[in-house]
């Protein structure tokens, strides 16, 4: 049995996420590094924004808050420096991290609070109809971009280190062994940990972009590694010189890591607690 | 006890502390940012944190976070800010987290005089944010009320789980005034309800007690319970049930019912008063004096002034002045809280908005020039 | 009902908010209502700047005020912006050196910024050489109690000085005063 199948609130299924979709492997994988790191979630709270990222926190038995859109991580910065023996987790999309959420993305890396952000990057806006998004790369075809994409996207994980963040890390939903590891070690960080996990939205930026279904995109993320391993460099479109469908995801892993005291350490927080009585 | 010269800036940070604040988050901005100033330096002697934050938002977050964590938190700010902050209040409101927010108004809209006083912010306060919500909104009238009031919307927010304005504006907040300030004692601070039952899968978050208020833990206690600003049932997990809707938002707005009982309007020279003066805030202190040289000159004039601006204390309102011909309204905006006065009064009184813009308080004159047409013949001239 | 609406008018950076303090603070230790409202804001540091301070011997009922009952004018500025709004019987303080005062106006003068340069070499003293003044012309505060406030409140290494310039002040007033009461205004 999935050891973290006991976190789940079962009163709160069936999930709001549509066939394919690669969310669930990620709240999967996250369920069970929550399952091995902690006997109890009396002392885990999971915060998140708006999106269909957001809404895993509601599938979790912890202590869980679903703010509004793009500021999960200033009602954590708030819950942690009030609780700083709590583990605080912000589950948050590239829209709500990126787009609205953007300025506290990287003012909440600055601080250094020991916080553990992981962002689930499907290149859209999923729960609003599939428009676009920071990440969407070049020439996609969404809602609000029928004539392709002019822009430019995120690449979120360059984006949180350069302001600031003492781990930065990016995981693929096609590999939740290696994405297992990497999520353990982001909390297991003491101080800013961000991932940036590659998932996919079938439903609306694989319609949309004739990609195939849940699978095919799931295969695009291994693509892009095999394209990254050929040498081939940076695959920033979508699809590969066959016209199979191919997902940027380079570079992978554990990509920065450092140790410089955190927000509560600096405030002299150990054994704060601002709870009354 | 000692007499000392405090700004309202000031007292409004040091009645936070006698609250038992002890989580501020906040963006600087004038003229609200020597209530952040003074907390940042004394937050920590009293055990509190006080964080900056990146924006107004950002700000009114932490706060509701802190909170959840079991911190009696406030953030400050002035119009602009409080316009960002509107997203975040409705969000409390319908999660039902105890927060302060205070709110120091300037001249608007936009950024207008960042460095004079208005009343602009009356409406933006009840209607500001989308949807439909109560809200409660309180117009301290001098540096020592400013004190006492801050202490009184902390022990709303946590008795009512709702968030609670204190609105001033830019004179009060750089007034200084000789006051004695006296912290209450324990028993005059009100905590939030705490759950009898002990954790487990029965518990129900959001199910409310008599008054309508429920149960609060703090996360981290044991309760793995759930906080969302989606419509949600009694344990708080999402709904689109419209019935479970209606029945939340009746209980939000039912809670409120007490609040105009604790904080009642002042009357002042009204038992034979013909004619009413309705102020708060700064305008109330002008319309004060107004009244007091209108009696000098033998008219019979009185003031009411609300302390509680949101929800409206309809009942004391219309049995107070609903005998009146005629209610003057002096405000610094251009004619807010008259409409309140309008709908609750009967048609038969003549409500007059008297309104001043531009960033100067109305002076004694000008009220005394707003409530000439009203003063009998035979009266000495004004 | 004694009250007094008083307006310390000038530029930033002459200490009128400081002025205010002291004033406001001595008047409470004497026992009266105090209420007081500085300029706030970029002006507060350069330009304009003006301090309101309310005495009072009842609870303040308002205290705000447009029009001032008593002035100090440290610049022409000022004394053009408020001086021409004073009644006949409204009590005004310039300095003497920089205001150019229309003849028939009863209005005391003093070279205030001169007096702190020369006698307690300190420019920066004019405010209190106008603190001490004001308060022997409005009455209500004692000396004494003028003095204790004005130690108190002020910055590290200026208590002496602002004590003395407020003594003079004070003696520059009072010779005025028998002056004014011989009728016409009197420079120092």
């Amino acid at each position: 049995m999935n050891p973290g199948k006991q976190l789940l609130r079962q009163d709160m299924m069936p999930h709001i996420l549509c066939p394919g979709c690669g969310h669930g492997i990620v709240l999967n994988t996250l369920v069970r590094v929550l399952a091995k790191r902690f006997t109890s979630m009396d002392q885990v709270a999971l915060v998140a924004g708006i999106g269909c990222s957001s809404r895993i926190v509601g599938y979790i038995d912890a202590n869980t808050l679903h703010t509004t859109h793009g500021r999960a991580l200033s009602f954590a910065t708030g819950l942690k420096l009030s609780r700083p023996e709590l583990t605080v987790i912000v589950i948050t999309g590239d829209g709500d991290g990126l787009g609205i959420g953007g300025n506290h993305l990287i003012h909440a890396a600055r601080r250094n609070l020991d916080l553990t952000c992981i962002l689930f990057n499907n290149e859209t806006y999923g729960m609003t109809g599939g428009q676009l998004a920071p990440t969407t790369v070049l020439r996609a075809f969404t809602t609000t971009t029928p004539y392709g994409n002019k822009e430019k996207s995120f690449d979120a994980a360059e984006l949180v280190k350069a302001a600031g963040a003492t781990f930065v890390g990016r995981g693929q939903a096609y590999r939740p062994d290696l994405l297992e590891e990497l999520i353990d070690r982001a909390i297991a960080h003491r101080g800013f940990s961000f991932l940036d996990v590659m998932t996919d939205c079938t439903e609306y930026f694989g319609r949309k972009n004739a990609l195939g279904g849940g699978s095919d995109l799931l295969f695009s993320q291994a693509r892009g590694e095999e394209a990254i391993a050929q040498g081939l460099g940076e695959w920033p479109e979508l699809r590969d010189p066959d016209g199979f469908p191919i997902r940027e995801t380079v570079p992978m892993g554990v990509l920065h890591e450092v140790n410089r005291p955190t927000l509560e350490e600096m405030m002299g927080l150990a054994g704060y607690d601002a709870r009354e009585e | 006890m000692a007499t000392e010269l405090v700004s309202g800036n000031e007292a409004c940070a040091r009645g936070a502390i006698a609250a038992g604040c002890n989580f501020f988050g906040g963006y600087p901005i004038s003229p609200s940012s020597e209530v952040a100033e003074t907390l940042a330096k004394i937050l920590p002697g009293h055990k509190g944190i006080f964080v900056q934050m990146e924006d107004e938002m950002a700000s009114l977050g932490s706060v509701l976070g802190a909170s959840l964590g079991g911190a009696k938190a406030m953030t400050a700010t002035s119009g602009p800010g409080f316009t960002l902050m509107q997203e975040h209040l409705g969000y409390a409101t319908l999660a039902e987290i105890p927060c302060v927010v205070v709110d120091v108004m300037r001249v608007g809209p936009s950024t207008g005089v960042p460095t004079a006083p208005s009343q602009g912010d009356v409406m933006q306060a009840r209607w500001g944010s989308h949807g439909d919500r109560e809200v409660a909104v309180l117009a301290p009238a001098s540096v020592r009320e400013i004190y006492d009031m801050t202490v009184n919307a902390f022990n709303i927010a946590e008795r009512l789980r709702t968030p609670v304005v204190v609105m001033f504006d830019e004179v009060l907040a750089h007034m200084r005034e000789g006051v004695e300030l006296s912290a209450p004692s324990h028993d005059e601070l009100w905590r939030r309800p705490r759950p009898l039952e002990d954790p487990g899968p029965s518990f129900r978050a959001y199910l409310p007690n008599e008054d309508g208020v429920a149960a609060m833990p703090n996360f981290g206690d044991g309760y793995h319970f759930h906080v969302t600003g989606l419509m949600h049932n009694e344990k708080g997990f999402p709904t689109t049930h419209p019935e479970t809707i209606r029945g939340l938002m009746a209980r939000l707005k039912r809670k409120m019912d007490p609040l105009p009982f604790w904080l009642p309007a002042e009357h002042y020279r009204l038992e034979d008063a013909e004619l009413a003066v309705v102020a708060y805030g700064i305008t109330s202190r002008v319309a004060r004096e107004a009244v007091d040289r209108l009696r000098d000159r033998g008219v019979l004039a009185g003031l009411y002034r609300p302390r509680l601006l949101w929800p409206v204390g309809a009942a004391d309102l219309a049995d107070t002045l609903g005998r009146f011909q005629s209610v003057v309204v002096p405000e610094m905006n251009q004619g807010q809280w008259v409409e309140v006065v309008e709908r609750y009064l009967p048609s038969a009184v003549r409500v007059v908005s008297r309104s001043k813009l531009g960033g100067e308080p109305m002076t004694t004159e000008e009220i005394l020039e707003g409530c000439r047409e009203f003063v009998k013949k035979g009266v000495r001239a004004l | 009902m004694w009250k007094k609406e008083i307006r310390l008018a000038g530029s930033g950076g002459q200490g009128l908010g400081l002025a205010a303090m002291v004033l406001a603070d001595a008047a409470l230790r004497a026992g009266l209502q105090v209420s007081t409202l500085q300029s706030y804001g970029p002006e507060a540091r350069g330009g304009a700047s003006r301090s309101d301070v309310t005495l009072c011997d009842q609870d303040i009922a308002n205290p705000w005020f447009s029009k001032p009952a008593v002035l100090l004018a440290l610049n022409e500025k000022a004394w053009m912006k408020y001086g021409p709004e004073l009644a006949e019987d409204d009590l005004a303080l310039v300095d003497s050196d920089w205001v150019k005062l229309p003849e028939r106006r009863t209005v005391y003068q003093i070279p205030l910024e001169r007096i702190a340069k020369t006698e307690m070499r300190e420019k920066l003293a004019a405010n209190m050489v106008a603190v001490g003044a004001l308060a022997a012309a409005i009455g209500r505060i004692p000396l004494d109690v003028l003095m204790e406030a004005a130690r108190s409140r002020a910055p590290k290494g200026f208590a002496r000085i602002n004590q003395d310039a407020i003594r003079r002040g004070w003696e520059l007033m009072e010779d005025l005063k028998g002056g004014v009461d011989r009728g016409g205004a009197r420079g120092a």
